[in-house]
């Protein structure tokens, strides 16, 4: 018993180093206002999105994209665990729809603070949190789950 | 020898030059044939690997351009993709076949270009065509341009490679032996020039060829040289012998198998008293010149079968205006192993063998009457006998005694006496058979006859006996003295019946002529 429950012990010890050290598997929130009609966003349609081949929600509406500043934590990440590129391939790719002219990349946030505000104020707004939005005024239509990169 | 030109044309350099630029050619159009050809198939591989990566190359940015439906991306890379000159036409096809954008609009029968244009997010997931015409006749003159620079370099590399083996073959091999060629051609054999090498065909094949020959022309000459002295040596033997052979005092003569003269000196022709014209054109040598053919024949027989050398004397035949017989010593020689012809000398004896038989006529022969003398006779009186017995053939043998010849000697002298006797004696020849009858003076005026083949019964002997009681007693015309007379009183006797002994018939006939002269004499008694 007493070996029990030293080793009990010794797990949470590491548990705690583990936590303190390498910042824990966090998933990204894609949030709409909470008054949005949509309710949910499959994978596929949030990428058609953030990466610009789609304009406009699944009930026709216009859909403004905000996206985090480039050195905001969690963005490579986000942006990996979305379309599978690393921040290298995602500028490249926006590099050559800017390149044509036609395109641009979404709007960059200073942090994730200023998107919460923004996208609780602007109906057509979508963006993303590395958090769990605690604010009522936001809705969560897509959970990515972060993978290894 | 006569000097084998070069035929123009079929020289060692002209058919090194015409096998090496027909050869050339050859591979040069076999070579260029296949160069165009990989060069046609290397272009159109390559433009088509070329398409192919362009369009790998602009794949991402296409699948942007797809993916955000931004048409201006989408034509400003196909505008690069159509400004490449082997490109006829470039679309975009989404995977409904509907198509998103367009350049160019060439029509070729090159096969279509498909590079599949994937999502930039969507793991494998195709997203649209990007579809790619090659531009054939600007494919096929690129093909072209290279299989035409590829075959102008086999040509060139093959012209450039045929001057060099020409120029090495001409300076290695075809010129040192045109050159050879031509100082053979004018070297005369026999003599010490020699065939030049040049010190690049010191130690090759060319070399050694010089060496070889130049060798060959010495050992030529050197026997040539001693062919030369060989032949004067026996040139000068042969004038030697050939001299010897003319000059020879000896008739030199060489038969063939036949008897037919083959060779003879000139010497031979005087010894047989014929030119040697007549001599050739007369048949046989040997018919011709020998008086008994057979007897030569029979020598060189012997020569053949013996090989050995053999000789005889000769008679020869009589030669038209030739006088008297003549002989010659032949000796016959026939070489060993031959068996062909037969060589002979002869020798002219024919003064030799005229006294011979001068001194035997001498020795046989009364020297008054010409009659065959005492022993001559005694002789022949022998064979006579001899015969009788052998071959049982009688023989008659007849005494003659002169009667009345000492008073002839004696009143008018031996002169006129020997002129009696000589008278005789021809009136006896006269009487008797020539060829097979004696007729001989034994001494005195005793005279003996013999007749071959007379018996005592024979109508010849009472014949022949008085006949020569009548020539005897004929008279005989002696100048300055007038006719004088002889008788003769005759004794038979005959062989073998009265004796079988000469001794024995000259006893009986003497006996017979005794009687004769007792009882009167000029008659003949047979013995009894």
């Amino acid at each position: 018993m007493q070996y029990f429950r030293l080793l009990r012990c010794v797990l949470a010890v590491c548990l705690l180093c583990v936590g303190l050290v390498a910042p824990a598997w966090a998933d990204f929130y894609v949030v709409v206002q909470s008054a949005h009609p949509q309710k949910s966003l499959t994978q596929q349609e949030a990428v058609a999105l953030f990466m610009g081949r789609s304009r406009q929600f699944a009930n026709g509406e216009l859909a403004i994209v905000f996206d985090l500043a480039r050195e905001a934590p969690g963005r490579a990440a986000f942006y990996l665990a979305l379309t599978g590129m690393t921040p290298a391939q995602v500028n490249s790719y926006w590099a050559r729809l800017m390149f044509a002219g036609q395109s641009m990349p979404p709007q960059a946030l200073p942090d994730e603070q200023a998107m919460t505000n923004l996208v609780k104020r602007n109906p057509n707004a979508i963006g993303w949190l590395s958090k769990e939005p605690a604010d009522k005024g936001l809705r969560t239509l897509l959970v990515l789950k972060e993978t290894a990169p | 020898m006569t000097p084998v030109g070069v035929a123009p044309g079929r020289g060692l350099g002209a058919r090194v030059m015409l096998l090496v630029l027909t050869g050339t050619a050859l591979f040069t159009l076999l070579a260029g044939l296949v160069a165009w050809w990989l060069g046609y198939q290397h272009a159109v591989e390559q433009n088509r690997h070329t398409l192919a990566s362009l369009a790998q190359a602009v794949e991402k940015t296409v699948a942007t351009g797809v993916y955000a439906r931004d048409n201006v991306l989408l034509g400003e890379l196909l505008d690069g993709l159509a400004g490449n000159p082997g490109v006829a036409r470039v679309l975009v096809r989404t995977m409904q076949g509907e198509v998103l954008l367009r350049r160019g609009n060439g029509g070729s029968k090159a096969p279509l270009l498909r590079q599949p244009v994937l999502s930039p997010f969507g793991m494998h997931e195709p997203l649209a065509q990007l579809e790619l015409l090659p531009d054939e006749p600007s494919i096929a003159a690129e093909a072209r341009a290279e299989a035409l620079r590829l075959t102008a370099l086999m040509g060139g590399v093959a012209a450039l490679l045929a001057l060099t083996l020409y120029a090495v073959t001409a300076s290695l091999v075809s010129n040192p032996i045109i050159r050879l060629a031509r100082a053979l051609q004018q070297l005369v054999p026999g003599t010490p020039l020699r065939l030049p090498v040049s010190a690049w065909n010191q130690h090759d094949e060319v070399g050694q060829l010089v060496h070889s020959t130049n060798a060959l022309l010495d050992a030529h000459a050197q026997a040539l040289l001693r062919e030369r002295a060989l032949r004067a040596e026996v040139e000068a033997l042969e004038a030697q012998y050939r001299r010897v052979f003319d000059a020879s005092s000896a008739g030199i003569f060489v038969l063939d198998r036949e008897g037919r003269l083959v060779h003879g000196n000139p010497n031979v022709f005087t010894v047989l008293g014929r030119s040697e014209q007549a001599v050739r054109t007369q048949g046989r040598f040997v018919d011709t010149v020998f008086a008994e053919p057979a007897m030569a024949l029979e020598l060189i027989d012997a020569s053949r079968q013996r090989g050995q050398v053999v000789f005889a004397d000769l008679a020869l035949a009589a030669a038209p205006g030739g006088e008297g017989p003549r002989w010659v010593h032949c000796v016959m020689s026939a070489p060993a192993g031959d068996g062909q012809t037969v060589e002979g000398v002869l020798f002219d004896i024919t003064k030799r063998k005229s006294s011979e038989l001068a001194a035997r006529y001498q020795a046989e022969h009364d020297s008054l009457t010409a009659l065959k003398n005492r022993a001559a006779s005694h002789a022949m009186i022998d064979r006579l006998v001899q015969e009788s017995i052998n071959d049982d053939q009688p023989f008659a043998l007849l005494l003659i005694d002169l009667d009345g010849f000492k008073q002839i000697n004696d009143q008018h002298g031996h002169l006129v006496g020997d002129q009696v006797l000589t008278t005789c004696a021809q009136a006896m020849l006269g009487v008797v058979r020539r060829g097979s009858d004696l007729v001989g003076r034994l001494g005195g005026d005793e005279f003996v006859v013999a007749l071959r083949g007379v018996g005592s019964d024979h109508p010849l002997l009472d014949a022949v006996a008085s006949a020569l009681l009548a020539a005897i007693g004929r008279p005989v015309m002696v100048e300055g003295v007038g006719e004088v007379w002889v008788g003769a009183s005759i004794g038979i006797a005959v062989g073998p019946r009265h004796g079988r002994t000469r001794g024995e018939l000259v006893q009986r006939a003497d006996r017979a002529l005794y009687e004769v002269k007792a009882s009167g004499k000029n008659a003949y008694v047979m013995a009894c």
